[in-house]
């Protein structure tokens, strides 16, 4: 398929979502208008920019961790609301330790269970031959009802209107940057670790290896590559970025494990790797534009009440649009 | 113009693969008349199965015309085209889950024919040609023997003019071959027209009524079978050359692989009691038609496949590694003839394909730098003549650089022993002075290099001693200052073997 | 207990077997969960309006087709990766009904006969119904893979496709015609899930788009296998929901079990497959030999 008929089938997604909006709202043109410069308006938007490309480049960089090292990672969302949870439990359990030590803990403990169900999907793979693609998915979605059940029943703060564990005290949350925003300085800790896949991507032996287990396994293998222990670790540290996302939002401003609160993370991380092509160096730009579309959408429709659904359109249209035209990446 | 009508006339065909950077047939010519008995022959890569696979609609040529019974191909629907030429390739296959009556049932619309209609013209044909097809067994469990027995009976059942069969004897018994040849001869009296591609010259000249001779993507002759020797066909097929260049002498030194009485058996080829050693600063190479052993021990030595029975060992009796992943842990080079797919990652950039094998040498407490990764792949590529950037993706290589690329890296870096399969595959005659250069430097430095290749002229250019298989035996042994390229190609092609008999 | 077995069986059998078509023609259909619910709410708005549970089911199926040509056109024309344009398609079906629900009905919530059609009547809980049509389904299913030339084309185009094509068909137009059913069937599936509940419950697939796919997944190529799979998984599902009303334990939970026992057979499938795998790898290690002759 020629290249430019991929241009076309973007560009021709873009257009079915533009021309959503202007269906959908009373006032066209100001919506388009809201489209594009909601995100800039407002400290407060521009800050929840910035938070969510944030957490978007952490789990983006899992999903293009794993992809790299040839696996698919589709138990983001439960890696993630895993990583929210844990932290939160650890740091209610220990309220007057010291926040140096703690706040690294927690995120340690966020990045650790997301890690574990990574861990999990890649051990399945090469002992008993599962599809981690389908392993990955379902440990997510027993996950999930599971944490549901535990921040709506044990866990549950009685006091909050929302169904949400209790607050970790003030001491143990991330410093706000640009109140009254979602921006805390986690977006240091997603910088990082972007700059640090890059790095190992690029220039150091085990990033190398573990590239050429994901592009052609058979080649590595008779290369001398361990291939098996590539493609697990490369499971393992996708599921610790889902963690840690999810570890960023519960340490962030609101301080608790909401019921729901990462929903999202482990798909739209799916998309801003597309996007990136799984490069490490876009995955940030990618983030950035991604979370700008979606918040720009939910703005545009924001009258006629399908916000929500205006972001899965947009995923649905990046995981086709973008995947358009490629024999066949994964299995 | 001859008669055009009951026949298949193809000519000037030419077909290219990889945009263009291989021509697989160049000009080839094929007449072929209903009643007749026709031989395609020539050796590996001169093109038998690209020009069948035009004629049977397979494949689209890029030029030429293919004519059957007088209309060109090209206006012929597909269906009127399996209609008219049946076409059995070389390893076919049936489906795993089909019985072979279901089989036989697929494609066959109810248009032309009810389902008892259908199961009473099978027992017709299958009495008529005397086989016994076991139709209620599985595609995955029926036996390589009457797995082409079915795919005749299948062709046979749209009841065509022209049956085109690819190698359909490589892995019959004798008997079971003189048994085709009989149906074939009988299929021919009534009046079909078969095609018979094969490398098996000495059968097929006696089965076949004319022959066409292949070499390089040329017809070089079509003749009455009887109207030339066997070795007048060899050395048409496999061509005739000056005496090999004079190469610097080798110094064998220790030995460093050594095969006692290999035998395997499997479903495609088998060889059988085959016993060499290579040593150490010579270039052994193992030659002969693809078919005819060279691809099975290629599988063994890659470690795809065990043998039945027999022996490999290395330097100091240590054994020949039984997992693909050991064999570059063992400190040995292996060059499969299937390199393209396992040879490199399309995707990434050059010099990262072309480093994996120095990975470590290059990296230092577990960092490996850009520019010692491009200093390296710089001098590989200007070594083997690769015009690319080594940034470049490895996708924009040209299938010859990509080939180059490939052995390139394990040359450079291989010391010991090495094994190159077909090391010509791919590559252009400037890719192969630039590889063959590189394969004599790497012997002058001590290493001991086992080329299994069926081109004649690659062995003529670089080896030090030559072993013949054919049948799946060795069958000829030469050394370097007795190479004649027509005894070679007549050994290669089993019509006696001279040379020492090992 | 048997029937209620049925009873939840029922959906996720004509699931597994619209999945199963495209399976055994090569190519994995990721999208039943959309497709579902698809059909769900297309069903269910038609058999609101109309009062008759066939035009519901009709209509479910009519939404299904057309979802799947959509996703068969993006995979096989314009190449997409099946698994994402899988996931896309279950996207775009979430979102999609999101949309329509709000804009047409006002509301993303639950949608009650008498929102559409305050006068009419629903068709009657027809629970059995669900029950024969499943098994209608199943039996169609073993007929066609096994009598039928079609389905023996379809087995060619998933386990030879080079084959099929030096016979002269298209292994893409039977992939194509796989995917279509595959749409019919689960929209069916979808629209008879809503019939038998009354309503239109957003998520109310909940997940057995999935569980049909694990099934296909572990059973593989036998429909037997398949269907003996899928009554497994209800009877646990029945058994946990008894559990359920006994023990007290919370809807959560229950919520999470399908996912947690099609893991464990998931596991489970995978342990034998490797240990028989290893068993045949240790019996040869070549294809199987012909008689050594002359």
């Amino acid at each position: 398929m020629t290249k430019n008929r991929r241009i076309m089938v973007i560009v021709g997604g873009i257009l079915l979502l533009l021309g959503l909006v202007l269906y959908v709202s009373p006032k066209p043109l100001e919506a388009l208008g809201d489209l594009f410069t909601d995100p800039l308006r407002s400290p407060f938007s521009f800050g929840n920019l910035i938070a969510t490309a944030g957490i978007l480049t952490l789990s983006g960089a899992g999903i293009a961790v794993a992809m790299t090292s040839g696996s698919f990672n589709l138990g983001g969302e439960g890696q993630a609301y895993l990583g929210s949870l844990l932290p939160v439990m650890l740091l209610l359990a220990l309220p007057g330790a010291p926040p140096a030590l703690m706040i690294p803990a927690g995120l340690a403990a966020g990045a650790f269970g997301g890690a574990a169900m990574g861990w999990l999907s890649g051990i399945m793979r090469e002992k008993i031959g599962t599809d981690e693609l389908i392993s990955s998915y379902l440990a997510a979605g027993a996950a999930i009802p599971i944490i549901d059940y535990l921040i709506a029943v044990p866990l549950r703060d009685p006091e909050s209107y929302l169904l949400s564990t209790p607050k970790i005290s003030e001491g143990f949350r991330l410093a706000r940057l640009l109140p009254p925003s979602q921006l805390t300085s986690g977006i240091l800790l997603a910088l990082g670790a972007a700059l640090l896949w890059w790095f190992v991507s690029r220039y150091t032996l085990a990033g190398y290896e573990l590239k050429i287990s994901g592009a052609n396994p058979r080649f590595a293998a008779l290369s001398g590559i361990r291939v098996s222990l590539y493609r697990s670790t490369g499971m393992t540290l996708s599921g610790a970025l889902c963690g840690l996302a999810g570890a960023l939002m519960s340490l962030g401003v609101y301080g608790a494990a909401i019921q729901g609160g990462t929903g999202g993370i482990g798909w739209n991380g799916i998309a801003v790797a597309l996007i990136a092509r799984y490069r490490p160096a876009l995955i940030l730009p990618a983030a950035l534009f991604f979370t700008y579309l979606t918040q720009g959408l939910s703005a545009a429709v924001m009258a006629s009440g399908i916000s929500s659904e205006m972001g899965l359109l947009l995923q649905a249209a990046v995981f086709i649009a973008i995947t358009a035209g490629e024999s066949g990446k994964g299995e | 113009m001859p008669d055009s009508a009951g026949s298949i006339i193809a000519r000037d065909v030419c077909k290219y693969f990889n945009h263009g950077e291989v021509k697989a047939l160049d000009g080839a010519g094929l007449y072929l008349r209903q009643g007749e008995i026709h031989g395609l022959l020539g050796e590996n890569g001169s093109g038998k199965t690209t020009l069948v696979r035009c004629i049977a609609g397979i494949i689209q040529p890029d030029s030429g015309d293919i004519r059957i019974d007088g209309t060109p191909a090209a206006r012929l629907s597909r269906s009127r085209r399996t209609g008219k030429v049946a076409y059995i390739p070389q390893h076919p296959r049936l489906v795993p889950s089909l019985t072979v009556q279901e089989f036989l049932h697929l494609g066959m619309d109810s248009k032309h024919a009810g389902k008892d209609d259908s199961d009473m013209r099978i027992r017709k044909i299958s009495e008529r040609l005397r086989i016994d097809l076991p139709l209620n067994t599985r595609g995955d469990l029926v036996p390589a023997n009457l797995v082409t027995a079915t795919m005749i009976v299948k062709a046979l059942l749209s009841g065509p003019d022209f049956l085109i069969l690819d190698e359909p004897s490589t892995s019959f018994t004798p008997l079971e071959t003189e048994r085709l040849f009989l149906l074939l001869r009988e299929l021919a009296a009534e009046g079909m027209g078969i095609l018979i591609v094969s490398h098996k010259i000495r059968e097929v000249r006696q089965l076949a009524h004319r022959l066409t001779l292949l070499r390089k993507g040329k017809s070089l002759a079509e003749t009455a079978a009887s109207d030339l020797s066997l070795e007048e066909i060899s050395r048409i097929l496999m061509g005739t050359g000056d005496t090999a260049p004079e190469l610097t002498p080798s110094c064998p030194g220790e030995i460093c692989l050594d095969v006692r009485d290999l035998s395997k058996r499997s479903r495609e080829s088998f060889i059988l009691n085959i016993s060499f050693s290579l040593r150490r600063g010579e270039i052994l190479a193992l030659s002969g038609i693809r078919e005819n052993g060279l691809d099975c021990l290629e599988k063994i030595l890659s470690a795809a496949i065990q043998p039945d029975r027999g022996e490999i060992r290395l330097t100091k009796g240590v054994p020949y590694p039984r997992e693909p992943e050991q064999i570059k842990r063992s400190g040995i080079a292996m060059v499969p003839s299937d390199r393209m797919e396992s040879g490199a990652a399309l995707g990434l950039p050059v010099m990262e394909n072309a480093t994996v094998l120095v990975r470590k040498e290059l990296s230092r407490h577990g960092i490996l730098g850009e520019k010692k990764k491009e200093v390296y792949t710089r001098e590989l590529l200007s070594k083997y003549g690769i015009a690319a950037h080594p940034k470049a993706r490895t996708s924009t290589l040209s299938g010859g650089m990509l080939q180059r690329l490939i052995l390139g890296r394990e040359i450079l870096s291989a010391s010991g022993l090495v094994i190159l399969c077909e090391p010509a595959w791919g590559l252009d005659v400037k890719g192969r002075l630039e590889v063959y250069q590189q394969i004599l430097q790497l012997r002058d430095r001590g290493a001991g290099i086992l080329l299994l290749a069926s081109d004649i002229d690659e062995v003529l250019e670089i080896a030090d001693r030559l072993l013949v298989l054919y049948n799946g035996e060795i069958t000829a042994s030469f050394q370097r200052n007795q190479f004649d390229h027509g005894r070679i190609g007549e050994a290669m092609l089993g019509i006696c073997g001279t040379g020492e008999r090992v | 207990m048997l029937i209620s077995v049925l009873f939840i069986a029922a959906p996720l059998i004509l699931a597994a077997v619209a999945g199963y078509l495209p399976f055994r023609a090569g190519i994995l259909n990721i999208g039943l969960e959309g497709l579902m619910a698809l059909g769900a709410f297309f069903g269910f708005i038609a058999a609101a309006v109309s009062g008759s549970w066939l035009m519901g089911i009709l209509a479910g199926s009519l939404a299904g087709a057309i979802a799947a040509t959509f996703f068969a056109w993006t995979v096989l024309r314009l190449e997409a990766n099946i698994f994402l344009s899988g996931l896309g398609l279950n996207l775009a079906a979430a979102g999609l009904l999101g949309i329509v629900s709000q804009l047409a009905f006002g509301t993303k919530g639950v949608l009650r006969p008498g929102l559409l059609n305050p006068a009419g009547v629903f068709p009657p809980d027809h629970g059995i119904i669900s029950i024969i049509g499943a098994g209608l389904a199943f039996a169609a299913l073993m007929l066609l893979m096994r009598k039928s030339r079609w389905g023996h084309r379809l087995i060619a185009a998933g386990e030879s496709p080079e084959t099929l094509k030096n016979l002269g068909h298209s292994v893409k137009i039977m992939r194509f015609q796989s995917l279509v059913l595959s749409g019919i069937g689960c929209g069916a599936a979808g629209a008879l899930l809503a019939l038998d509940i009354g309503a239109y419950v957003p998520n109310m697939t909940g997940g057995r788009g999935w569980i049909a796919l694990v099934a296909l997944y572990i059973a593989g190529k036998r429909p037997l296998g398949l269907l003996a799979t899928v009554l497994l998984f209800s009877a646990a599902n029945a058994a946990a929901t008894v559990l359920q009303g006994m023990t007290g334990i919370p809807d959560s939970l229950l919520l999470a079990s399908p996912f947690f026992i099609t893991f464990l057979g998931l596991v489970v499938a995978g342990i034998l497959r490797t240990l028989a795998e290893s068993q045949q790898r240790r019996k040869q290690r070549d294809i199987t030999p012909h008689e050594v002759g002359g």
